[in-house]
């Protein structure tokens, strides 16, 4: 019996992991396509299409970009400067948010919560941010503008109030005895308690602040501003856009710079990605225990 | 211990107000926080812009102070363009402001805008009422009837009789033919207009396959030799993309049409969708034709058509091309091998897809219209700025070769000369032949005009429509163009998104304004 049964979940393991297997091939097949593009030959691609296993190694792309990576070097460096100063404000500014949210004895908590869940339903639209942005503030061309939009996100300041709550009201009260005041109850205590779920939301933070473009296309004209993602959209669309109105217009239009070839954008994509995929490993730990803190227990 | 904390714990109940305030104090800390940074940037920024413009306009300074302009008050023109900043643009633009200063007393601030967000970001910004003076718009791009239409630029049928070098820089049938309800909103970047449409092939193959380019009256005769030159050189492509508007348009002309509708000048009734036209459907038969026999890259799906690897890896036979005087040399520059160019169409008349697919317009938020016009007068008559703006610096960029012709000096400066002024001032680059602006206004002044000319069409009340109808084109010509899939399937599914879309509405209120428009010239 106890051998037949074991045989029956062994079996069950197995579809499972069949099944996942498959699904994780799914989310690695595309990534790797992109890799292998990357290192094909250009001219292999236009004659047999894309395929998993580069038929001749080229790493052309690669010696292209690297040959002259200011740019590339320059992106980086204002992805990191944005990500990191974005990501360490909006850790202080939302966990602030939140633990003041979270404490009971806040009078005005249930209208300032109300007030920052409408933000999550209604905004004012495009153009009146626009106009917020550069023509009160006059954040124009300047990293403020980058950064100020990425700690604006409302969601994790309610995850982090359920996980705040979750905090012994005595321990905060011990902590009064002992003399601490509010902010070094917040500091000394709240925080340290708090690791994995602020683990959580600043990787997840991170990684929307690594992958925000949007609003250096909206603010930023100085390419020496560009972030990394918006470098690489701006070289993928302006490829797309160049051959727009080609074969249709009556006039001939010749484009003054020369174009990424295929490869070459993948390797971008490769160059973008890699740092992330590399970081989110050394996460992992506390982000599989920060998402299972924020949720009641029983 | 435990029990003292619980004890202790009752004073906090009893004087509430200062927990609270403090609470009050974390959270209006964070916003103010927020807003204080804001407002250190404001300043850094303020500081930080002008530094960047004096190092371009300070050297002019000394230049400046005698202009014949020099009694008008100095002022700065913003300027919107569609392109990524050029390599060594600072100097460049240094340069063309020193120019501008001496000459019209006012500096340039060149706003280089990324071609893929150039839309959007105009429509943000008109939308926004920022103020900036010039803007380059066009058909195809950042869309000038549109715009012109919603009041986004200034009417210069006034500002124009004040800059006369500026009017008589082109013919009035280009005046005529940017007019939007009547009025002049943008000036035309001169140049070609008309010329036919054609294919490029590579010199070599020609001539080791002893083909003559002479015998091929048609697209459809290319057919043979595609499939002669791929037996021959299995590693080429034929062709990069589908070309199926060159059979219809070979064999009876490109039709007038308003919206991509096809209009029949003799009845004046708007017929079929140039895409779902019959006509159109021949062309598309024999792309599937060069589908299936392999004449097109793997990749033809996805490819983007301007990508030029095939070019330089010297791996592509044929291309589509506008058949220009000074072509072939233009594209063996291009392209680094020599090219024969055929024409396979008849010369194409002046459309208004053509008359408005580059302009500068003014923007309606310009505190100095006056100024920006003379700055368009400029750009448009003086070589000196022009070629400065499009080849960059003597030295630098570029090398004098001959009394009005330059060598550029490779990965330096350059601006697409189409968007910045009247391309007939451009100095003559590398081997094109010192004939080629003459033959080009020579095919320009001989060029019929589009008889629906005079007409624009108000888009308001089928906006959507038209969203949806370009929507469906979008989805299904680059199947269609390029033989992807069985033509006649295609069409079906096609032609029924179209109806979908509202098509017929389209056709109707189209006709009903062609119909007022020809009350009107009777």
């Amino acid at each position: 019996m106890a051998v037949r049964s074991k045989r029956k979940i062994a079996v069950g393991e197995w579809v499972v992991h069949a099944y996942l297997a498959v699904v994780s091939l799914l989310f690695i097949l595309p990534l790797w396509a992109v890799i292998s593009i990357s290192i094909s030959d250009e001219v292999d691609i236009t004659k047999y299409g894309f395929s998993l296993i580069p038929r001749n190694l080229d790493f052309t792309s690669y010696r292209y970009i690297f040959e002259s990576p200011a740019t590339i070097l320059n992106a980086y460096k204002v992805t990191i400067i944005v990500s990191g100063a974005a990501l360490v404000l909006y850790l202080l500014v939302s966990s602030m948010a939140a633990y003041a949210l979270s404490r009971s004895n806040f009078k005005y908590g249930k209208a300032i919560s109300f007030y920052l869940f409408f933000t999550m339903l209604f905004n004012g639209g495009l153009v009146p941010y626009y106009i917020l942005m550069n023509q009160y503030l006059h954040l124009r061309n300047s990293y403020l503008a980058l950064i100020l939009p990425l700690i604006g996100n409302v969601w994790y300041i309610f995850i982090m109030r359920t996980n705040f709550r979750q905090i012994p009201d005595a321990i905060v009260e011990s902590a009064k005895i002992d003399g601490a005041g509010e902010l070094q109850i917040y500091y000394k205590i709240i925080l340290p308690l708090s690791k994995p779920v602020l683990a959580t939301v600043g990787l997840l933070q991170l990684l929307a602040n690594w992958n925000a473009w949007f609003q250096a296309m909206l603010f930023i004209d100085k390419s020496e501003l560009y972030p990394l993602q918006y470098l690489l959209q701006t070289i993928l669309r302006n490829a797309q856009e160049l051959s727009r109105g080609f074969e249709n217009s009556m006039v001939s239009f010749t484009a003054s710079q020369p174009l990424p070839t295929e490869s070459m954008r993948m390797a971008m994509a490769v160059i973008a990605t890699g740092p992330m995929l590399l970081i989110f490993p050394f996460f992992q730990k506390y982000f599989v225990k920060g998402l299972t803190v924020g949720s009641v227990k029983g | 211990m435990r029990t003292s904390k619980s004890k202790t714990s009752k004073p906090r109940t009893s004087k509430p107000g200062t927990s609270k305030q403090t609470m009050g104090a974390i959270l209006a800390g964070t916003m103010l926080g927020a807003a204080l940074l804001a407002g250190c940037q404001n300043k850094n920024d303020g500081a930080s812009a002008p530094s960047s413009s004096d190092s371009a306009s300070g050297s002019a300074a000394a230049t400046a102070s005698a202009g014949s302009a020099a009694d008008l008050p100095e002022v700065e023109l913003v300027w919107y363009l569609r392109g990524s900043k050029p390599k060594n643009a600072d100097s460049v633009i240094a340069r063309a402001n020193e120019i501008t200063r001496e000459k019209i007393h006012a500096t340039v601030d060149y706003r280089f805008v990324e071609p893929g967000d150039y839309d959007q970001k105009m429509q943000l910004i008109m939308g926004a009422g920022e103020p900036f003076d010039l803007v380059w718009t066009s058909s195809w791009s950042n869309n000038y009837v549109a715009n012109a239409t919603k009041g986004a630029y200034l009417a210069l049928d006034d500002y124009l009789d004040a800059v006369p070098k500026l009017k008589e820089s082109m013919p009035d049938k280009i005046w005529n033919g940017v007019k939007v309800n009547g009025s002049i909103y943008g000036v035309n970047n001169y140049q070609i207009l008309g010329g036919p449409h054609g294919m490029s092939f590579r010199k070599d193959i020609v001539e080791k396959y002893n083909i003559d380019l002479d015998s091929i009256k048609s697209v459809k005769d290319l057919t043979p030799i595609f499939e002669q030159v791929k037996a021959g050189e299995p590693d080429m492509v034929m062709v990069k993309y589908g070309v199926p508007a060159l059979l219809p348009y070979g064999e009876s002309g490109v039709p007038p049409k308003v919206e991509d509708f096809i209009v029949d000048t003799n009845t004046w009734q708007v017929g079929s969708y140039l895409y779902a036209d019959d006509s159109m459907v021949e062309g598309y038969k024999l792309m599937r034709e060069w589908y299936q026999k392999g004449f097109f890259p793997k990749n033809v799906a996805t490819a983007a058509e301007a990508d030029q690897s095939l070019e330089q890896a010297g791996k592509l036979f044929a291309q589509f091309e506008v058949a220009k005087p000074g072509a072939e040399e233009e594209l063996a520059l291009k392209y680094g091998y020599d090219v024969v160019v055929k024409p396979l169409t008849d010369p194409l008349f002046i459309t208004k897809a053509a008359l408005t697919s580059t302009l500068n317009a003014v923007s309606r938020t310009s505190a100095n219209p006056e100024r920006a016009l003379m700055f368009l007068e400029l750009i448009n008559t003086d070589k000196e700025l022009y070629n400065t703006l499009v080849f960059g610096l003597e030295g630098q960029d570029y090398t004098m070769t001959g009394d009005n012709r330059i060598e550029k000096i490779p990965d330096t400066y350059q601006f697409d000369a189409w968007e910045l002024g009247n391309q007939f001032n451009a100095y003559f680059n590398g081997t094109q032949p010192d004939s080629v602006w003459e033959d080009t206004k020579a095919i320009n002044d001989a060029a019929e005009v589009d008889p629906m000319l005079d007409f624009s069409a108000d888009l308001t009340p089928i906006q959507n429509e038209l969203t949806q109808i370009k929507a469906a084109q979008k989805e299904f010509y680059v199947i269609l163009k390029n033989g992807l899939a069985d033509p006649e399937e295609a069409m079906k599914n096609f032609e029924n998104k179209l109806a979908q879309s509202g098509e017929e509405k389209v056709r109707t209120e189209l006709q009903k304004q062609i119909d007022a428009w020809r009350s009107t010239v009777k």
